[in-house]
């Protein structure tokens, strides 16, 4: 999941210098000879007619490729062994140990305020999360394809000592 | 003129809290970088006063500018936005008075946040609330003004919204009627979806000071969170909507181009009317026991959202530039930047409402770095820019070179390294609101704070030059003579 | 049509005051605070839609003072819809009633001021409001379900 990240930001900031340098090549042509604007509207708008039909692809693609990939649980998990977590101030109760390549849902919630149940695998990398709220349980599945040592951080602002929750769990 | 003396109360008093929330940004960032060492209580009473000192500040120059903008088109009551700027000013008083005594819930404390394992007193959790309410009343008023002074000026909701200019537009160019000018599109959205927003907000609001009165008062956790993140996200994000407004009304002076409300300009803002209030959902991605209808609407209305400035004001903005004989200046250049920050903050946030890619980045570093980007180099460019659009016309006077490329290179550049950190260590996996960061996040936070200095000192550069072309005297055109008179 | 909205407005107002005083005619006790909010938020909006519906005067702006009023008294409103303010009054019929009848009156008023500020502006007043008193309903006084 977290090599995702990584590509997520290096498609970011591949767009992020596109844009800088489409911008700045924009910036510099208001030295150039001067068009008037009537001559420069009707090219632009078709440009902008292209513009839109581009960002409505990408829009449709992200949207098509994304919903399958919901991580919302869907029907049929009754047969998936579950996983009580609750979360407080400031601690995590969770199973020791979880097994490995084998489909499982977190029934998370809290004792107290919001958290957040997120789930770093043995090289850090944040795997997956969820909420954990009070008289409420979230139902998180997840499926752990490496064994090792996994750390789990609150990920929702829930009070001063916020930054020191943590809990664990082995996958074998 | 008086209504000047109401835009420049709104426009400083919001740069005053924007700079010292710079500051006390800056504290926080050291503090993870670990160069300073601020207890955990004080570190998130600051990270409370800066995410809401920030907000306000920028929205009150948004307002300020916006109402004196509107002014022009249609004169409006001094009593109600004064009232307006007191309640806000109240408000941030108030605020400042509760973190003060400790109050340490964060600015979207998620019910029953600030109730539970509260170490500060009870009063600053009474006095953070009502603070808050009276932020949002002094909104409520100025969006209300607003919106009966776009109906008066354009006739009704159906001539606010250029509705005969698009679907009758034959008949609306012979009537001889005037359709609003762009930035009167940002006030209507602005004061529209802003009084959604405020009703939110007291309603969960309300919840939470009767509940601070009467602790055995119940309240769902699920319906506060959403009503907190609507009322804060739309809140927060009008920001930019008010602000474009500048950029609407002054780019085209430094371009000599005109921008008009065309039919596509009219149908974008009518967009963003509706995806602006619906995008908020985009919050719960991970409280999985959000009705789902209301996940698949966050994705789609976060994305919709998008289309308007990139593909209309953006893009438009661009095309005002190219091959224009536009004078840079610190105004238009400020202008110009706020377009590209608007269009790379958009894309971060697009990104991270993608909701398998949320499930990575959700309440990582990678949200402060978007809204930061937006905010940072998008809000507050406008904001800039429209100050030294209004001192430079004032005295017909300019930057030299040498000091814009000083602020330029001050502000983008130590922006840039600052946003950057966020993008990095959200990739990272380092959460937000951390007081202690795990790694890479202290690295990470060395060099932002690095950019977070020079970014500063390119705001304090933007202060002194502001103050020069201020002290300035007035700039009074020569009168041609008369004929016959002496030479 | 100008006929028709006069109707709608007198029997929005009618439905509204017949229905505030429903405790004194049923004796009934409320016991759900989800289902009490429901009911004041219609009862309200009885009251907003039969101001909108007889509002006649012409769209001249007037005095700020109706704006303060629209502005305000929602969020008066809201502090008197909490449950733990009138949960003593609930079991007596004519108190009951009576809030109720203030609810209505409040929320006509709040609109009435909207039009008065700006002709137009009250539906926005009207929309805030039944926002706020319909949402109230999943959470004010609510514990989840």
């Amino acid at each position: 999941m977290q090599a995702s990240s990584h590509t997520v930001l290096i498609g970011f900031l591949v767009a992020a210098a596109a844009i800088l340098l489409v911008m700045a090549a924009i910036a510099r042509t208001t030295h150039d000879p001067t068009l008037a604007q009537s001559e420069v509207t009707p090219p632009g708008y078709a440009l902008r007619r292209g513009w839109l039909w581009v960002l409505a692809a990408v829009a449709v693609v992200s949207l098509g490729i994304s919903l399958p990939a919901f991580p919302y649980p869907t029907g049929g998990t009754a047969h998936v062994r579950h996983y009580t977590v609750t979360a407080m101030q400031y601690g995590f109760q969770n199973p020791p140990v979880l097994p490995v390549n084998t489909p499982i849902i977190f029934d998370v919630t809290s004792k107290d305020v919001n958290h957040g149940f997120g789930i770093y695998d043995p090289a850090g990398r944040l795997y997956a999360q969820v909420q954990a709220m009070p008289m409420y349980v979230n139902h998180l599945p997840v499926r752990f394809r490496t064994p090792g040592h996994y750390t789990i951080r609150c990920m929702e602002y829930c009070g001063i000592a916020h930054a020191a929750m943590q809990g664990a769990f082995d996958v074998r | 003129m008086r209504e000047r003396t109401v835009m420049w109360a709104y426009m400083l008093t919001g740069i005053a809290v924007f700079v010292l929330m710079a500051l006390v940004g800056l504290a926080m960032r050291m503090e993870q970088a670990q160069w300073i060492t601020l207890n955990a209580q004080l570190f998130y009473s600051l990270l409370t006063l800066h995410g809401a000192g920030m907000i306000t500040a920028m929205v009150l120059c948004g307002m300020g500018g916006l109402w004196y903008l509107m002014y022009q088109e249609q004169p409006m009551d001094h009593g109600i936005a004064w009232g307006a700027y007191f309640f806000i000013v109240l408000g941030v008083v108030c605020v400042i008075g509760a973190v003060a005594g400790g109050f340490a819930a964060a600015w979207t404390f998620l019910y029953p946040l600030p109730f539970v394992g509260a170490v500060w007193p009870s009063w600053s959790t009474g006095l953070f609330l009502w603070g808050i309410a009276f932020v949002t009343i002094g909104w409520a008023l100025w969006c209300t003004q607003i919106l009966g002074c776009v109906f008066q000026a354009y006739g009704g909701l159906r001539g606010a919204l250029a509705w005969d200019l698009v679907f009758h537009h034959d008949e609306f160019e012979k009537s001889g009627r005037r359709e609003p000018p762009p930035f009167a599109f940002g006030a209507l959205v602005t004061a529209i979806d802003g009084l959604l927003a405020a009703a939110a907000g007291m309603a969960v609001g309300v919840a939470l000071i009767m509940h601070w009165y009467h602790p055995q008062l119940p309240i769902d956790p699920l319906w506060a969170k959403n009503l907190t993140y609507f009322f804060g996200h739309t809140f927060a994000n009008l920001a930019i909507y008010m602000a474009i407004a500048f950029v609407y009304f002054a780019l085209p002076k430094y371009t000599n181009r005109e921008w008009h409300t065309s039919q596509v300009l009219a149908i974008a803002w009518w967009g963003t009317l509706a995806f602006v209030a619906t995008a908020y959902f985009h919050h719960l991605y991970m409280d999985f026991v959000q009705p789902r209808a209301l996940q698949y609407i966050g994705e789609v209305a976060s994305y919709l959202a998008a289309f308007p400035p990139a593909v209309v004001t953006i893009f438009g903005g661009a095309l005002l530039v190219y091959r224009s004989h536009l004078r840079w200046t610190l105004a238009s250049m400020f202008f110009y930047a706020g377009l590209v920050g608007w269009l790379i903050g958009g894309i971060g946030a697009v990104i991270d409402a993608t909701i398998p890619i949320n499930l990575s980045l959700h309440n990582t570093l990678w949200v402060p770095a978007h809204f930061h980007t937006y905010l940072l180099e998008g809000v507050a460019m406008f904001v800039f820019g429209w100050i030294f659009y209004m001192l430079e016309t004032r005295a017909e006077a300019f930057t030299p070179l040498l000091m814009r490329w000083a602020i330029g290179l001050c502000v983008f550049g130590g922006g840039a390294l600052l946003l950057l950190g966020w993008y990095v260590a959200g990739a990272a996996g380092v959460p937000r609101r951390y007081s202690m960061q795990p790694a890479p996040g202290p690295d990470i936070a060395s060099w932002a704070s690095i950019g977070a200095i020079i970014l500063i000192a390119g705001i304090l550069l933007c202060i002194f030059e502001a103050g020069r072309l201020a002290l300035l005297p007035r700039f009074v055109p020569e009168r041609a003579p008369k004929e016959g008179a002496p030479a | 049509m100008n006929l028709v909205r006069t109707a709608v407005g007198i029997c929005a107002a009618v439905a509204a005051l017949v229905l505030s005083f429903m405790p004194l005619i049923t004796h009934e006790v409320e016991i759900e605070v989800h289902t009490h909010h429901i009911d004041h938020a219609v009862l309200m909006g009885l009251g907003v839609i039969a101001v909108l519906a007889l509002y006649r005067r012409g769209a001249q702006a007037s005095s700020p003072m109706w704006l303060w009023i629209a502005v305000l008294l929602p969020v008066a409103i809201m502090f008197l819809m909490a449950p733990s303010l009138y949960s003593d009054i609930d079991p007596q019929p004519l108190p009951h009633s009576l809030y109720h009848l203030m609810f209505v009156l409040l929320a006509a008023l709040t609109v009435y001021a909207g039009q008065r500020f700006v002709r137009g502006v009250g539906w926005m007043s009207a929309i805030v409001l039944e926002f706020m008193a319909f949402v109230a309903a999943w959470g004010y006084g609510v514990a989840p379900r």
